[in-house]
Parts: structure tokens; sequence; C-alpha cells
């Protein structure tokens, strides 16, 4: 249910194949999942919002990891296409500080890395 | 190898069952009607049936009925034994709960490919609800511990009242009610991320950490901004990889003064006859990310007025459709609940909740606290 595209050869998309709520066994899945990426290779990722319907504690903690994957290398994590409500679940966590929340595509989001 | 318990009123077919079965290092037992079937079977608990739908006292889909309906025999797995043209039967058997078929006559071959493939699904099954149970009374066992923590009844200064509804899944919801001094006391509400085992164990933890904290530091030494600056410093998310959110509060009940600090949880809200307010402002980011400066907030309250935190499994329960409860629901539960007393608010609570959430199960645990000042 979750894809992984590589554009440029170190920017990472992750989107959902079809619209779906991130929660109990799919956030613990999504977490299997994307540490069977190399995703510490990327410079950058990309995670498309579009059909993430909801998403609970457990996924949000897998983002937090790929965040953590990620920052030491000074790199970035872009979420895109985000519904009002997660961004503000985001807001309330203030994960807003953290992560790079924007409105915009994936397309448009790639070419500002 | 296993038991198997070959049902037929023909002994020429039982004795040739037997032989291929014991060739094949199958302990048999055997039997010719219906009746003695299940006698056996509850006695021998064999591990497969064979069973021919031809008995001489009853039709043996009657029999095989009999097994599916007692709550012992019923995982046994049954093979019927049809005639070869008998597919109405056959069809009627499978749809009852028989788990295959042999058609008369048969070759020892097939008997054996049969009751060999069925033996081993049985044991896998087995065994996996025996993995599936052992999983599920640490999940239960983890609750007990978690819920064992939380407060009985409230201490008799302070007006507070709460609903705590842990999640068949086990959340991490925990909470406590601490005395500082003459006049104040120490309250929180924390969420801790995922559900199970592992977010019971963080809950434990947290609650342990905050009891050894607040008996560590002198009772008028206590301080909001350190102590939450110190539960971000020995909560890392990378420890973990979890997280959770925290929303505290010193109680002053004489003076009705309130400090409070929020990492990451729903903002509490305030509540008097006039209205129902969120408390949005100095809002910190979840523990563990470093994201705490230790902003603390300062409420002068009147009497009478309410302060309610919860947890987000209050409000993000969904319904049949879909749609989640949310904070102005439970903002305006609160406001018509003014006037009634603290306990029935939170009968009122339940209810509404319950009400909302009609047939679909929370996932999350359900906390809400109110103080009444």
């Amino acid at each position: 249910m979750f894809k992984f595209d590589l554009h440029n050869k170190t920017i990472g998309v992750i989107s959902l194949e079809k619209p779906s709520r991130i929660t109990g066994e799919i956030s613990a899945s999504f977490r299997k999942w994307y540490e069977s990426k190399e995703i510490g290779k990327c410079s950058a990722i990309v995670i498309d919002g579009e059909n993430i319907q909801f998403i609970d504690s457990m996924g949000i903690a897998a983002l937090i990891s790929i965040y953590k994957n990620l920052t030491p290398k000074g790199s970035n994590l872009l979420l895109v296409n985000l519904s009002p409500e997660i961004k503000k679940l985001l807001g309330t966590l203030r994960l807003d500080r953290l992560f790079n929340i924007r409105d915009c595509s994936v397309e448009d989001a790639i070419k500002t890395i | 190898m296993g038991k198997v318990l070959v049902v037929d009123d023909d002994r020429s077919i039982r004795v040739l069952l037997k032989s291929i079965l014991v060739r094949d290092q199958h302990d048999v037992v055997e039997c010719a009607d219906g009746l003695s079937a299940f006698k056996i079977a509850t006695e021998e608990q064999p591990e497969l049936v064979l069973l021919d739908l031809m008995l001489p006292d009853c039709n043996g889909l009657e029999v095989l009925a009999d097994f599916k309906n007692n709550s012992n025999l019923e995982p046994i797995p049954v093979i019927v034994l049809t005639g070869s043209s008998d597919r109405e039967s056959r069809l009627k058997a499978l749809s009852s709960g028989a788990v295959d078929f042999i058609s008369k006559p048969f070759l020892p071959e097939e008997v054996l490919l049969r009751v060999n493939t069925q033996l081993k699904l049985h044991n896998l099954i087995k065994s996996l609800r025996v993995a599936i149970d052992s999983l599920q009374n640490d999940v239960l066992a983890a609750g007990r511990i978690q819920t064992a923590l939380v407060p009985i009844s409230p201490p008799p200064e302070l007006s507070v009242a709460w609903t705590y509804l842990p999640s068949y899944r086990v959340g991490g919801d925990i909470f406590d009610i601490i005395r500082i001094d003459e006049t104040r006391f120490f309250v929180y509400l924390a969420d801790m991320s995922g559900h199970g085992v592992n977010a019971a164990m963080l809950s434990v933890m947290v609650h342990r950490f905050i009891e050894d904290y607040k008996n560590s530091i002198e009772d008028s030494g206590f301080d909001l901004k350190d102590f939450m600056i110190e539960l971000d410093r020995n909560f890392r998310f990378e420890k973990f990889n979890l997280f959770f959110t925290i929303v505290s509060a010193v109680i002053d009940f004489k003076r009705r003064i309130i400090h409070f600090s929020n990492a990451g949880h729903p903002s509490p809200l305030v509540a008097n006859s006039e209205k129902c307010k969120v408390l949005s402002e100095e809002k910190e980011g979840l523990i563990g990310m470093d994201m705490i400066d230790g902003k603390v907030c300062e409420l002068q309250l009147s009497e009478g007025d309410r302060f309610i935190m919860y947890t987000d499994g209050f409000t993000e329960a969904t319904n049949e459709t879909g749609e989640m409860l949310g904070e102005e629901k439970l903002k305006s539960i609160i406001q018509g609940c003014h006037g009634k007393s603290l306990s029935e608010t939170i009968d009122s609570l339940n209810s509404e909740f319950r009400d909302f959430c009609g047939s679909v199960r929370s996932e999350d645990d359900i906390s809400v606290m109110i103080i009444e000042m």
C-alpha cells in the first residue's frame, strides 16, 4: 500500500497507493516498510499526504524516525498535500517546527530541493 | 502423527481405514454410530475425525452439527466420507464445517494425503492460537499494571473527577494527582504514542519517573518549568522510538490559581457559566525532541470555574460514518453540563461519547479530567 520512488537519484518520495487511515497495524507496518528502504541514503524525503486520511501517534512516531534518520546529514523531510486535520495534528504536536510542511505538489517540492 | 477417530457403520471400511492410518503411524479409535462418535470424541479428544455421512442411527450431518455446536469438539477437523455420487451431501457437509471429503471407494494414498494435510493445518492453527493467547495475556497484564497506577479516588481537598477508559488494545494514557503542600496539588495527564505493551510500559516508566522526581525535591521547590525540561531530557525519542504528550499543572485550590504547561497535548479547556475556552497559549512541542523551553501559563480562576484536561482518544473517536467527535462537541458537552455536579458531568461525557461512537470500538485510551475551583 506504500510506494517509494526515487527522483534525481537522491530524493525519495513516499506516497500511499489509495486513500487510507494510517492507524494501528498499518502504522506498525509502515515503520517496517520504510526501514526496508534505504532512506538514510536519501538527501531528502518528500511525503505525499494526498491519500493520508488520518494518522495516529504510531504513524507520527514513524515520521519522526524518518526525520531523525535524515536530519544528522542536514537533509530535509518535506510533507506536501496534507489534509487540514493532519496539519492541525502536526501543529498540536509542534512538529510543524521540525518538518517542512508545504502546500504544493510533489513535483514543485522536488524542484525546490 | 495424530489420533484419528473413524466413524463408519461398515466394519470393512473401518478396518481398511485403520490399516492405512496405522501404517502411517497414526493412532486410531473407531466406532460404528453417531451417538458413540460424540461420546468417544469427548473422551478421547482426537485430532481429526473421519465421519461417514450414512450412519444407522442418524445422518452424519447431524453428528457434524453436534460437533460444531460443542465448544470442546468444535476445533477438531472433520473429513466426511461420502458416496461418489453424493454431491449434495458433500456440499452440505463442507458448508456445515467439514474441512474436506473423501469419496468412496478411495485410494490409500488419497486418504493419507488428505488426513495429513488437515492434521498439519490443525496443528498450525493450534500453535497460532496458543501464541495469540499468550500475547493477549501479556497485553492484558500490561493494561492491568497501567490501570493500577492511576488514582482510585480523588483527594478530599480537591474537587476533581475523571473518566478513564483504557482501550481494548491497551493505549498509553496515564495520569496522577500528587499533593505538593497544604494548598497545592500537582496533576498531570499524559498520552504515549502507539498502543499495546510498548505504550503501556512507557506509561509505567513515565509514572515512576514523575513519582521519583516529585519525591527527590523539597515540596516548596517544585517547579513546573524544571519538571518539563527534566522530562524532555529523560525521555529522548531515540531511546524508545516512542514519544508522549503531557499537560501538567500545579493547582493552588485555596487561591484558585492554576499554573500549567503543555507539551504537544490537546489544549486544556476552562469553563464557566458563560463559556468554554480553549487554552492554546504558550504551547510547546511533544516530549523527547528538544522542543521544551518549560513555558508555564498562569490562570486565575473564580469559584465554580472548571479546568479540563483530556487526551485525543476522546476527540478523535469516530462514529460509524467515519466522522470524528472533535473539540467543539467536547466543549458543547462541557458547557451543557454547567450547573451539574462533577460526577453528573462525567456521566454525561461517558453517555454522549457512547451515543456518538455507536458500535465503533475505540482504538485509543480515553481520559478526561475535570478540576473545579
